[in-house]
């Protein structure tokens, strides 16, 4: 009998050696922080995350870059954002859940605790935002939940699911002031309240504009129309305004501004002191409200940024941005038109130059192994880099828009491919600026005050050098909006952070925006060839402009090269929601498909 | 050491010398490899194949000679010279050959099992790199898969009849009664040393309980062996020369085929084709289809250099390989021995950079009776294994187009696109090195305690320790003209970079045993055993990886720094875990006059993977055998020698897909990025979804099995007839994906495997030739019985199991012909384009994605409208039909031996009949990636509007339209059947008179080849037993070897 429990003991009674158990585990502070903690490294950024891909979360495939109807047109078999999502969702609700049995005093877990709430409504809204609504998830599944084969929740559920979790995050969540130093980048009570506003001005302006011709029946296809409540417009956009103006009071936040005209471009890549002109840090950067963090040595980007570049920018991004007094191309009187190829750059607003370079000029490119000697250039005016650097031309000799988005594409010294490592933004207050400036402008049915304007989109327009947005503005110009200007304002500011499908579908105006046939550089203005059309790049020898690259010809309209033709399966409403994973419904046939696929 | 061994031995007096020959007696045919010893001395020899033999006789004392099958005989040499003896088959109670099985060995004759065995004669001479390989094809049931002939990278797989679970199972090997801690152990073993191999291929293998789901292998060493002292050299230098060439096109053909190519894809708005050249320009194109090398400024200034380049010319060339092998055995008074030394250095056909494995093995196998009654046997091994070879760009080639050459006019690595060049990846990317060492020890003791009760007692230790080391080095590629090309492969500040592992397991296993065999009343036979056994596996592993090594020829953690200042710390980690097991066993055989047979089986196993509630299992098996020539009305057919039939059901159980501690929910940390000045924080979660509702799988063997012996036993066989059900599979049913996670393994799977085994072998003598050959022959099929009602599936070679369907079945859609005319592709494209499939193809003028004349026409089997991919087992889902299984079927294996006075030859065939695959990868196609080698075999055989029912489709540079016509449909599968001769031995034994002068008592000289030759089917150049990939150029090779072994 001895022999027999002392053999046990030493061969049976084996437990792992290089791991803890949950048995020993959520019993600390310091044990709930490094649960949360892990909830920051689920938002899809720059870094990959369970197979996510930031490109494709940066517009392409929409109207404005990369054109070309990119939209998910088909059957999902299967989705990896779907199964990531829920996969999130849990290790929240297990948090949550451990609450319960946590021997210490509740104070000393809160905020983590609020944190859970808060990455459990970002989940949903990413859910929402993508197939409608979606089953709620606020338990801790096993194989024998109700929760596996339950059908989904309306997205009028969801939305109000992501809000109360959201009141939970914003009650325990510390301010931005009381967060350590060290623990810098978590999240604060103001990001729940901007995100708040965010998913209220979205599911607002959805409702309002697109209401229920997406929800289905929830009988034989769609999600439905339970908990529908027709007050929910004005209760949401009242609510995202007045949340707006209170983060907008706070002072931790300021748009970034360091680096002059040229602010709004080394912001998206600020990394080290290197990275910019001015040796500006991450630590002059108080724009962003919750940023994916990444560090050169500690934790490096990891996506090809600068050599993927931020993709082609299509004729009608071009055209939207402002001229320098305010008003937008079409209108201007400082609108120079597209004879010379550098004339539509002319008195223009500084953003363009930020996010697409000027031609004749001399920038800093990829492959070059030794970055940016910014001694060697006047930046802001004369880009006057030294003799062995290109001058860059247009190249209409592929197929392509003529115009790249740098967006995202560094400057700085030793950086490689997937080296990159500037902080991702999340939310960051130029986006509240617009929310705040959106919400009330519909509220009061497409009026807004110059005030309300002042405090809020008229800093972002005074950082891009584009005259202040006024009432008096565009006064003389039927075809201008007010809302139609903050709408533009939105698109051109928030350029490839992920908002422009999702904000043709809250506005309902996806169809005829984006079955726009995209085009490119001007080729023919006035009935004259423009300069590019018969420019020949002196360091190819070749023309830039090879005709036969473009199948579909040049607009005669508006002389433009066309870059594809109409899209065979056009956008329709349906498409606002992709559909829900085959695969998905193939295990939960209570799960119906959204109409019309 | 020699010199003084053969001095000893020839310091004898007072003797005469006999000579003589051994003959069987009924037959009159010489008997070889007789064991024939001076009664009371150590001094003897063995009969060589003419059966003869001389041996120094000291007066007044009698030979013993003993032979396997045949009573023993003691004779006092007479006057005559040369004697002529008789030996007679042994009587039916003395039953023949002994086989090894569980814990013991049984008479042959008597077994209910399904076991085979086989000697050494499967390694002998053979200039193999390892034991498994000549396993290949000798033991029907037993399937081994290799991916390549790279020494110590075979890729090889081992399967027992067939698959026994979702995951593959490995047989557990065991080498004189201590299992394997991995099946790669036995590649390590030195395949000279091995005595015997067994397998266990039904209910006999529940004997082992728990860890007999896949079969049990069992390997017996050589030990010292009666008589004199044996020393025996044997000495194999091998050339390795390329076998088949998948056959890549050289630049002419390759350019040739692109131009072709350039006209398919695109047509203007009035159809007229449009050129399209996606990678290189006419001109250049053109001059390169004329084979003529030139250099070409391209528009940026960049000068290129073209000219014909067979990469496989540059990477592949034949190669030496040798083995030697010295052994040692004999006995003396109460001690016998076996000391064998082994050394081979076995090479790949890789010229740009070592390739391959170096083995040094030593095994000392020691026998002391301590009394008449007690019996002590230890054995000691150590096998030491280094297998090296390039850590980057091996089976590279096929990537680059064969246009440009290896080197610039410098000398220096010439790329021509996208920083690619095999050679310069092979010689200068760096190194993986991989050292393995075992020392295994064990020791038996057995005694006898009564007549008939032997007590055994057996305890080893096994420890392994790997050693790991893989760097990369850092080099430039240049172009023509000699500029660096700016991409530094392996650059700082991350490179070169080195990583260093180190393993260590140390495995002990105690067992306990007790054996009592008795006769009652004469007829009745009984044997009974029961046992215990404790295993303990602790294995523990330390890695560490710094960057910035800091010189050439010095790689060590040591000579290289992790600068801070980079992206890249110093990162180091560890692991370690352990497993046991607790077993009790129990073997009881009656037979009644040998002639009724019955065996149980039983075993309980506790197991620490297990909830401390679910630790123990029973497992057991019930056989039994019925010996029909033994009956008396039986005799008059004297033709027939020997008919049993057998039968046996039983079960074992499986550990496949079981972690270690699956039932415990662990904390996997990582790191998070916060704070104003960036710092790591730690980081929390629970690492999966767990149980502890698990059991062990649980295998339900069945065998029915008829053995024959006929004409004297010249022809025997056996057929036989299995069905192996995993009735306790664990899979992980896959609940939707809102449960947040996989859900853990349950035991809620069954799968079937059926299958046959055929064997026959024919042995005769024809004047002076004695020969032989066999022929075995084995499939299995399996089913998934029910799989959580899993009925989904998806394009291709699809793992994930389907109820009612085999694993890995292959799911095709079914074609019907070319479209021949535009008008039909653009009317097909209008019916299916809206949505599926075909919506990729939804090009207009001037695109490439375009169905065309030449690609494959889709039927739409569902009648829906539309080509989709997935089935979801609804009716109306989906367009793919299911073809069969991807696995190898009619596996077969065919031996040949012949002698003729002192020469023999042997030869062995082993062979699939029947493997569908897919091909895979990148390369799988023409142009199926457009910047890609090309395969020549598709020249002329793809569609033009000339060639309408050719045999493949058109030519395309649009992967999207590579994908349509390569990939998944019917009329992309091929058969992999194949019939290889694996080994081909031709040997000549000199004369005695010769090889007295070297002092040898045998000396013998061969030929031995690998792989020489093949029948097979595979229709695009790769060869067959590389499986389904395309993406390699790395050829097997055929061996051809010449050795002697000396025998003192």
């Amino acid at each position: 009998m001895l022999v027999m429990s002392s053999c046990t003991k030493t061969f049976l009674d084996l437990s792992p050696q290089d791991q803890a158990t949950e048995a020993v585990y959520f019993k600390t502070p310091d044990q709930f922080k490094a649960a949360a903690n892990d909830f920051y490294n689920k938002m899809i950024g720059f870094r990959p995350v369970s197979g996510s891909n930031i490109y494709n979360w940066m517009d392409w495939g929409s109207d404005l870059l990369n054109p070309g109807y990119g939209w998910p047109s088909s059957l999902n078999p299967a989705d990896l954002y779907w199964n990531n999502s829920y996969s999130y969702i849990r290790a929240n609700n297990i948090l949550i859940g451990k609450v319960a049995q946590y021997p210490g005093d509740y104070s000393g877990i809160k905020q983590y605790v609020a944190a859970a709430y808060f990455f459990r409504a970002w989940h949903h809204f990413f859910l929402l935002k993508r197939y409608g609504g979606v089953p709620i998830d606020t338990i801790v599944a096993d194989v024998n939940s109700g929760l596996l084969t339950a059908p989904r929740n309306s997205r009028y559920e969801v939305t109000s699911q992501i809000l109360s979790d959201l009141d939970v995050a914003i009650d325990g969540l510390p301010l931005e002031s009381d967060i350590a130093a060290a623990d810098k980048g978590q999240v604060s009570k103001q990001a729940a309240m901007a995100f708040k506003a965010r998913v209220e001005l979205y599911e607002g302006t959805y409702e309002k504009y697109v209401g229920k011709a997406t929800d289905g029946d929830g009988v034989t296809s769609g999600a439905g129309s339970k908990g529908y409540d027709a007050g929910n417009v004005i209760k949401y956009l009242t609510d995202a305004a007045s949340l707006s103006q209170k983060v907008m009071g706070y002072s931790d936040y300021s748009l970034f501004t360091g680096v002059d005209s040229l602010s709004y471009r080394y912001l998206f890549i600020l990394d080290d002191a290197a990275s910019n002109p001015k040796g500006l840090t991450k630590a002059n950067n108080k724009e962003f409200i919750l940023s994916s963090h990444y560090d050169y040595t500690l934790l490096q980007g990891n996506a090809n940024l600068t050599h993927t570049g931020g993709g082609g920018i299509s004729r009608k991004l071009m055209d939207m941005f402002l001229c320098k007094d305010g008003l937008p191309f079409s209108v201007s009187p400082l609108a120079k038109g597209y004879a010379q190829m550098t004339d539509e750059f002319d008195n223009r607003e500084s953003r363009m130059t930020c996010i697409t370079g000027k031609p004749r000029q001399k920038y800093w490119g990829f492959s070059s192994a030794y970055g940016a000697n910014w001694t060697q250039a006047n930046y802001l005016t004369l880009f006057n880099w030294p003799s062995y650097i290109n001058v860059s031309y247009p190249d209409l000799s592929n197929g392509g828009s003529g115009y790249g988005s740098r967006k995202w594409s560094s400057e700085s010294v030793n950086r490689n491919d997937y080296q990159e490592s500037y902080d991702y933004p999340q939310i960051r207050l130029a986006e509240v600026y617009l929310t705040f400036a959106e919400a009330k402008c519909e509220l009061n049915n497409g009026a807004i005050s110059d005030a309300d304007l002042n405090i809020s989109i008229n800093k972002i327009r005074a950082r891009a050098g584009a005259a202040p947005l006024t009432n008096a503005l565009i006064a003389p110009y039927p075809q201008l909006t007010m809302l139609g200007e903050i709408r533009r304002e939105r698109t051109l500011e928030l350029l490839s952070e992920n908002t422009r499908f999702t904000d043709l579908f809250r506005w309902g105006i996806a169809e005829q925006e984006l079955n726009q046939v995209p085009e490119g550089m001007i080729v023919q203005y006035k009935g004259q060839p423009t300069e590019i059309a018969t420019f020949t790049n002196p360091y190819t020898n070749k023309p830039s402009y090879k005709p036969s690259t473009y199948p579909f010809g040049v607009d005669a309209t508006t002389g433009a090269v066309i870059l594809s033709g109409p899209p065979t399966v056009p956008m329709t409403k349906k498409n606002y929601l992709t559909s829900i994973p085959q695969d998905q419904i193939t295990l939960n046939p209570n799960l119906l498909q959204n109409p019309q696929y | 050491m020699l010199t003084v061994l053969l001095g000893s031995m020839s310091a004898w007096s007072q003797t005469k010398t006999v000579s003589g020959q051994v003959i069987d007696a009924s037959s009159n045919t010489p008997l070889s490899n007789v064991n024939i010893i001076v009664e009371g001395t150590v001094n003897g020899t063995a009969t060589d194949s003419a059966g003869k033999f001389t041996l120094n006789v000291v007066a007044g004392h009698k030979l013993v000679l003993s032979h396997i099958g045949y009573a023993n005989l003691k004779l006092a040499p007479g006057s005559t010279n040369p004697l002529i003896i008789q030996l007679k088959k042994s009587d039916a109670n003395d039953l023949g050959d002994v086989i090894v099985v569980g814990y013991g060995a049984r008479k042959k004759a008597t077994l209910t099992g399904s076991i085979v065995q086989v000697g050494e004669e499967v390694f002998k001479d053979r200039p193999l790199p390892n034991a498994v390989t000549a396993l290949q094809g000798q033991v029907p049931g037993l399937l081994i898969t290799r991916t390549s002939s790279r020494p110590g990278n075979e890729g090889l797989v081992i399967t027992m009849r067939g698959a026994s679970s979702v995951s593959s199972v490995d047989p557990l090997i065991i080498v004189d009664g201590v299992p394997l801690i991995g099946t790669w152990e036995f590649n390590q073993m030195n395949p000279n040393d091995i005595e015997s191999v067994t397998a266990l291929k039904d209910a006999s293998a529940a004997i082992y309980g728990a860890r007999a789901q896949g079969g049990v292998i069992l390997v017996t060493t050589k030990r010292g062996k009666s008589g004199k002292m044996q020393v025996s050299f044997t000495n194999n230098i091998s050339r390795n020369t390329i076998g088949i060439r998948v056959p890549w096109a050289g630049m002419p053909q390759w350019a040739s085929l692109y131009l072709q190519t350039s006209t398919s894809d695109k047509r203007d708005a009035s159809g007229n084709p449009i050129e399209w050249f996606p990678q290189w320009t006419k001109d250049n194109l053109i001059k390169m289809a004329a084979d003529s090398s030139f250099d070409y400024t391209d528009p940026s200034g960049i000068v290129h250099h073209y000219a014909d380049n067979n990469w496989q010319d540059a990477l592949y060339s034949p190669s030496w390989s040798n083995q030697q092998n010295l052994s040692i055995r004999g006995s003396s008074g109460k001690t016998a021995y076996m000391l064998s030394l082994g050394y081979a250095d076995n090479k790949s056909l890789l010229k740009t950079a070592y390739d391959g494995e170096k083995k040094y093995t030593a095994r000392f196998n020691y026998d002391y009776n301590i009394s008449d009654r007690v019996k002590l046997e230890t054995g000691v091994s150590f096998d030491d294994r280094i297998v090296q070879s390039p850590r980057n760009g091996i089976g590279n080639g096929y990537f680059d187009a064969p246009i440009f050459p290896v080197y610039n006019k410098n000398g220096q690595y010439y790329d021509d696109y996208g920083f690619r060049n095999p050679v310069a990846f092979t010689q200068s990317g760096g190194t993986f090195k991989n050292r393995e060492g075992i020392v295994r020890l064990n020791s038996k003791l057995t005694a006898e305690i009564v007549k008939g009760l032997k007590l055994t007692g057996n305890a080893a230790i096994v420890k392994r320790d790997g050693w790991n080391t893989g760097y990369n080095q850092t080099f430039n590629l240049w172009n023509w003209l000699g500029t660096k090309i700016n991409s530094v492969q392996y650059g700082p500040p991350n490179n070169p970079a080195i990583t260093e592992t180190i393993g260590n397991t140390v495995y002990q296993t105690y067992s306990a045993q007790a054996d009592y065999t008795k006769t009652i009343a004469k007829d009745h036979n009984i044997a009974a055993m029961v046992g215990t056994s404790a295993e303990l596996y602790e294995s523990k592993t330390v890695s560490a990886t710094r960057s910035q090594l800091q010189y050439d020829g010095l790689y060590d953690l040591n000579t290289a720094i992790s600068p801070a200042t980079v992206s890249y710390s110093s990162e180091n980690s560890g692991g370690s875990y352990h497993w046991g097991l607790v077993s009790y066993f129990t073997r009881i055989n009656y037979d009644y006059k040998r002639k009724y047979l019955l065996e149980f089986l039983g075993r309980r196993d506790g197991s620490s993977r297990f909830d401390v509630n679910n630790r123990w299992s029973n497992f057991y098996g019930v056989s039994g055998g019925w010996r029909i020539t033994e009956e008396s009305f039986m005799q008059r057919f004297d033709w027939l020698n020997e008919l049993k039939l057998k039968a046996g059901y039983g079960e074992t159980g499986g550990q496949a897909s079981l972690g270690n501690y699956d039932y415990l929910a662990l904390i996997g940390a990582g790191t998070a990025l916060f704070g104003s000045t960036p710092a790591l924080q730690g980081t929390g979660y629970l690492s999966g979804i767990t149980t502890n509702q698990r059991t062990w799988e649980r295998m339900a063997k069945k065998n029915i099995a008829a053995e024959f012996g006929v004409l004297n036993n010249r022809l025997t066989g056996t057929v036989e007839v299995f069905e192996n059900k995993n009735i306790g599979m664990l899979i992980r049913v896959v609940y939707p994906s809102i449960l947040g996670g996989q859900a853990p393994t349950t035991n809620s799977g069954t799968l079937r495997t059926r299958g046959w085994e055929l064997t026959l072998n024919w042995k005769d003598r024809v004047g002076e030739v004695d020969y032989n050959i066999g022929f075995n022959l084995f499939n299995a099929k399996n089913t998934v019985l029910s799989y959580a009602g899993a009925n989904t599936w998806a394009e291709g070679k699809y793992t994930t199991p389907r109820e009612g369907y085999p694993l890995n079945s292959l799911y095709v859609y079914k074609t019907d012909g070319y479209f021949q005319t535009q008008q039909e592709a653009n009317d097909y494209f209008a019916k299916y384009g809206a949505s599926g499939r075909v919506a990729t193809y939804n090009g207009g003028a001037g695109a490439t994605n375009v169905l065309r004349p030449g690609d494959f026409k889709v039927v739409d089997l569902d009648g829906d409208g539309k080509i989709t991919a997935t089935g979801t087992g609804l009716k109306g889902s989906g367009d793919l039909y299911y073809y069969g299984d991807a696995d190898p079927h009619y596996s077969f294996g065919i031996n040949m031996g012949a002698q003729w006075h002192g020469f023999d030859f042997s030869a062995f065939i082993q062979g699939v009949y029947k493997w569908n695959i897919l091909r895979v990868g990148n390369a799988r196609a023409p142009f199926f990636r457009n910047y890609l080698d090309v395969n020549t075999t598709y020249i002329g055989k793809t569609w033009t509007p000339d060639n309408p029912d050719a045999k493949y489709p058109r030519l395309s540079f649009d992967s999207n339209i590579n994908n349509w016509n390569w990939q998944f449909n019917d009329r992309n599968v091929q058969n992999l059947r194949y019939a290889r001769l694996k080994s081909l031995v031709i040997g000549y034994t000199l004369p005695k008179f010769i090889s007295s002068k070297i002092r040898a008592d045998r000396a013998r000289v061969f030929f031995a080849g690998n792989d020489l030759f093949e029948l097979t089917s595979v229709k695009d150049g790769f060869d067959p037993e590389r499986g389904e990939s395309a993406d390699n150029s790395y050829p097997f090779f055929r061996t051809w070897s010449f050795g002697f072994n000396l025998t003192f």
